[in-house]
């Protein structure tokens, strides 16, 4: 205790010393981020013994140059947020051959190879997205390009990536990676050290992670660790009944259960939980006026003590400064912040929104909808209460909701990859890790788009 | 009191032309709901439209004040004043002070030839033997139309979005929500930059000389002007023949050595009743006595550059340009994100494209239509677009590969001045059939056995459904009772933006004649 108290006042002491200084020098001083107040929450895991950081480095959406879905990574920031990373107590480094339009990999492999390899963890996937990638052949070049593309000859954590969704899970799960001998070579990769723990990473169907379970209680095969999904308002949503979602809390207990670790990721619902009805924004403020949305979110899946790492996909140096804070030391949620929680993901969850978490596993859809960005654009107009509905007297704030949908919606997507476009021919469905109905959501959102845009021009104001 | 009409000059015609000029730039929307009424004072449109009241009005006030539509109405001529007052300022002093301009005689073979030019022009419009638009080159509102929507639009639009993106950060929307495609069209815009040179080096040369030699409108008007009761008059007692007003004088019509003023071209801008230092001209009711005679019919040598015909023909050529046939793999899906690109859809060759609703039918619009090009300014949907074929030069027609006409909105018909599209009420222009959706079932993709049907679930009329044919083959059909032609299943179509192409596998063919449930 006296310890932790040194080092805060220490650390208090250096950070005002950095503030003096950037008094007295120029601007750049401040432009450096700030150091978190205490050290980096870790935890270790039962087969290795890796003392892991509880924030893990999600690189499914590295910063890019530009915006736009073509535009190339920022390389030099990539670096930056690493070494702030590292520097900050964060080792584990979550990428796959499928993020950022492949282009990940190699990205985190430069940015990695400046620093010694043992400093660090490496995550990465055998991805399933086309049945073309999925014989033998095709799967361990995939696993050599990614040891090539990562400039290391091991990989610290190697996923089966996605299981549990397709059209067909449980035929998904057996041609894509039981019946071609890919799990074999997986596990004899483990054996001789190239692959130092194998997990998966689970979306949608119960019923195939009881399979993978069940694999591991016979001992076909051992689990290292699983990434689920985890958050505040998955685990309130898991209570509801008849939902092909995932019941959160079910997972975790059969994980924590049989001692396997819990990779978390979507603490944050692709960044919807960063972003909240007014009423759930102001009842947080009113308990912790100093602290981010989004932390409340962290320090909800970093609590349960079986959890390896919570995953962020920090496109932004802000984020990834401020989630380390969140985690340096984490503060565990107490069980009257957990009941207060539950009444919030209440709030979220009977919103009008879509749950559409920007992992952009649908995209790109061929008839050249942007998918996320037209649910992100919807989203944003039901959370900040911008949605004309039809029964609504025709008032200024009607008119205001009208505006800013048709203001926005324009503007964040062009016109010929509105929703309108989607001609529900259903390829993204088996995509969607959150099981959203694309097709009729687009028909819906293309409706609602249509009928304001005929208001508004027989009305110009 | 007599040089306070200056003043009161400048201030009405500023108005006139920045609220006019704000119906065909202002891409809100919002000024052409509330001006829009200006461009219905306009002569020609007026004419073309049979205004009985603005056509009475006009002459009655030019009857009694002279041109005073020159320089208080007409855009172009305004524009023309504001040319010649930047020329006026950066003159060399000696060279200002000297005057810019001398007296001429009027160029009356040249004017009255481009009346009869014109008139010709418009009867043959009329009678449906050109398309009108070449009579409306000659008209000055529909120049300075052009000028406006497709030279002054695309150069502030940008400065416009930054505008509203500043103010819907603030939480306040500058635009009624809606942002239309350019409507920018190359031989338009050609044929407006012509008109803009000819107006501006003419107006930076000779001040007022368009609208005296060339203008058409100021010739008609100027026939009336000649007797008008109210006029500024020369007092040969007070003048001491400097000549200044002479030489300030924009439409160089003061012949001081007569002390007389040439009312079939005084555009009544006031500007010598401040100039005389004798105080010696005022604006006052004519004397019975001096009505001007008629000058004297003389052989102008000079003969200035015209503003018709600016080489249309090379226009002609059709602008279609193939976009590449990209296939777009739907199956084999390797990674997260990215777009999958969009082909440029074109408009079907070979199909008549539909005229906007208001139109009676398309040879009713061929007549009236001067090619303003207000109608395509005030398209929220950005879909109206010039015609480039001789038979309609620069008139609108609806081209649906960025946007469809949505059923409820009547913006066009509003708009429009010379009632070439006669205004609807949303009720009945919801109903309104200007064209017929054609399917190509062979280019259709459910011919591939892909379940689309997006044109049959985005037809706002209910008039189309997915059957399955003879053949046995699901595909859409149209019901051409129902069909209303707005183009929302060509525009919904995926074939051409995202697949095959060029056009898409349902395109709407417009009508000769308008449906209208009236």
């Amino acid at each position: 205790m006296e310890r932790r108290n040194f080092l805060r006042i220490a650390a208090l002491g250096g950070a005002a010393l950095m503030l003096d200084g950037c008094r007295k020098q120029a601007d750049n001083t401040c432009d450096t981020p700030a150091a978190p107040a205490g050290t980096m929450t870790t935890r270790t895991t039962p087969t290795t013994g890796d003392t892991v950081s509880l924030l893990g480095f999600g690189c499914m959406r590295l910063p890019t140059v530009g915006d736009g879905a073509d535009a190339p990574i920022d390389q030099d920031e990539v670096n930056r947020q690493v070494d702030y990373a590292l520097a900050h107590g964060v080792n584990y480094f979550d990428t796959s051959p499928a993020y950022c339009r492949c282009f990940s990999e190699a990205a985190m492999g430069e940015a990695l190879s400046r620093h010694p390899r043992n400093s660090y963890f490496i995550a990465t996937k055998l991805s399933n997205f086309a049945p073309s990638t999925w014989s033998y052949e095709e799967s361990t070049a995939m696993f050599a390009r990614s040891l090539e593309y990562l400039r290391t000859d091991y990989i610290d954590y190697l996923l089966l990536h996605a299981v549990g969704g397709g059209d067909d899970s449980m035929a998904t799960l057996s041609g894509r990676y039981l019946d071609n001998g890919v799990l074999d070579f997986l596990k004899q990769k483990r054996a001789d050290g190239t692959i130092r723990n194998l997990g998966f990473s689970f979306h949608g169907d119960p019923a195939v992670f009881e399979y993978l379970l069940a694999m591991h209680d016979r001992g076909e095969v051992q689990w290292d660790f699983v990434q689920i999904q985890l958050n505040y308002v998955d685990w309130q949503q898991s209570k509801k009944e008849n939902r092909r979602e995932i019941d959160t809390d079910w997972l975790y207990g059969e994980l924590h259960r049989r001692g396997i670790p819990a990779v978390i990721m979507e603490p944050l619902l692709g960044g919807r939980l960063a972003r909240v009805p007014r009423a759930v924004s102001s009842a947080m403020k009113a308990r912790r006026p100093d602290n981010s949305l989004a932390s409340w979110a962290f320090r909800f899946a970093g609590t349960p003590e079986g959890v390896l790492t919570v995953l962020s996909g920090m496109t932004s140096m802000d984020h990834l400064v401020e989630n380390v804070a969140t985690y340096s030391p984490l503060v565990p949620i107490d069980a009257d912040e957990e009941a207060f929680l539950r009444n919030m993901a209440l709030a979220i969850i009977n919103d009008d929104s879509i749950g559409c978490t920007d992992c952009r596993y649908c995209m790109p859809c061929p008839y050249g909808v942007n998918i996320p960005q037209v649910f992100a654009h919807y989203n944003r107009c039901v959370l900040d209460g911008d949605i004309a509905r039809a029964d609504m007297p025709r008032d200024a704030d009607y008119e205001r909701a009208r505006q800013a949908f048709l203001y926005g919606y324009d503007r964040s997507v062009p016109r010929l990859r509105q929703a309108d476009h989607c001609i529900g021919c259903g390829t993204c469905l088996s995509h969607c890790p959150q099981h959203i109905d694309i097709p009729a959501q687009m028909n819906r959102i293309a409706t609602y788009a249509a009928a304001l845009r005929e208001e508004a021009a027989a009305d110009p104001t | 009191m007599q040089k306070s009409l200056k003043p009161l000059r400048t201030v009405s015609a500023l108005v006139s032309i920045v609220a006019l000029t704000l119906v065909f730039v202002d891409i809100t929307g919002t000024s052409a709901a509330h001006l829009g009424w200006l461009a219905h004072w306009q002569l020609i449109p007026a004419l073309l439209a049979v205004n009985v009241v603005v056509l009475v009005v006009l002459a009655v006030a030019t009857l009694l004040f002279g041109r005073l539509y020159c320089s208080v109405i007409c855009p172009l001529g305004i524009f023309q004043d504001v040319v010649s007052w930047l020329r006026r300022r950066t003159a060399p002093r000696r060279r200002r002070a000297a005057g810019l301009f001398r007296y001429r005689k009027a160029a009356t073979g040249l004017r009255y030839s481009l009346l009869a030019l014109m008139t010709v022009l418009l009867a043959a419009g009329l009678s449906g033997l050109i398309a009108t638009s070449f009579a409306g080159l000659l008209d000055p509102y529909s120049a300075y139309g052009r000028i406006a929507g497709q030279l002054m639009v695309p150069a502030w639009r940008p400065a416009f979005d930054a505008a509203a993106a500043l103010a819907a950060e603030n939480g306040t929307f500058i635009t009624s929500g809606i942002a239309p495609a350019a409507a920018f069209s190359w031989p338009v815009a050609a044929v407006a930059g012509a008109s803009l040179l000819v107006v501006v080096v003419m107006a930076w040369m000779w001040g007022r000389r368009y609208c005296t030699d060339i203008c058409p409108v100021g010739t008609l008007l100027g026939v009336l002007s000649r007797w008008s009761l109210f006029r500024p008059v020369i007092d040969t007692d007070r003048c001491n023949g400097c000549g200044r007003c002479g030489r300030t004088c924009k439409a160089q019509c003061i012949d001081t050595r007569h002390h007389e003023i040439d009312m079939s071209r005084c555009v009544v801008c006031m500007d010598c009743i401040g100039n005389c230092t004798q105080n010696a001209i005022t604006y006052r009711l004519r004397k019975k006595s001096k009505v001007p005679k008629e000058p004297e019919n003389h052989k102008d040598h000079k003969t200035p550059t015209t503003p018709s015909d600016p080489g249309r023909r090379s226009f002609l050529v059709g602008t279609a340009i193939a976009g590449a046939a990209l296939a777009v793999s739907a199956a084999d899906k390797t990674t997260d994100g990215g777009l999958s690109p969009l082909l440029a859809k074109q408009p079907r060759r070979g199909l008549r494209r539909p005229v906007p609703p208001g139109a009676p039918s398309l040879a009713w619009l061929t007549a009236r239509c001067t090619a303003c090009q207000l109608c395509v300014s005030a398209c929220p949907q950005g879909i109206i677009k010039p015609d480039t074929s001789a038979a309609s030069f620069m008139q609108p027609r609806l081209i649906f590969t960025g946007g469809y006409c949505l059923p409820g909105c009547t913006r066009c018909s509003e708009v429009c001045p010379t009632g070439a599209l006669k205004p609807l009420t949303a009720d009945v222009k919801a109903m309104t059939s200007i064209g017929t959706a054609i399917v190509d079932a062979d280019a259709c993709l459910m011919a591939q056995g892909v379940d689309c049907g997006n044109c049959a679930r985005r037809c706002p009329a209910g008039a189309i459904t997915i059957i399955t044919g003879p053949d046995g083959r699901r595909r859409p059909v149209v019901d051409e009772s129902r069909c209303i032609g707005c183009g929302s299943c060509e525009y919904h179509c995926p074939v051409g933006l995202n697949t095959g192409g060029p056009s898409a596998a349902i395109c709407v063919q417009g009508r000769l004649t308008a449906v209208s449930p009236l």
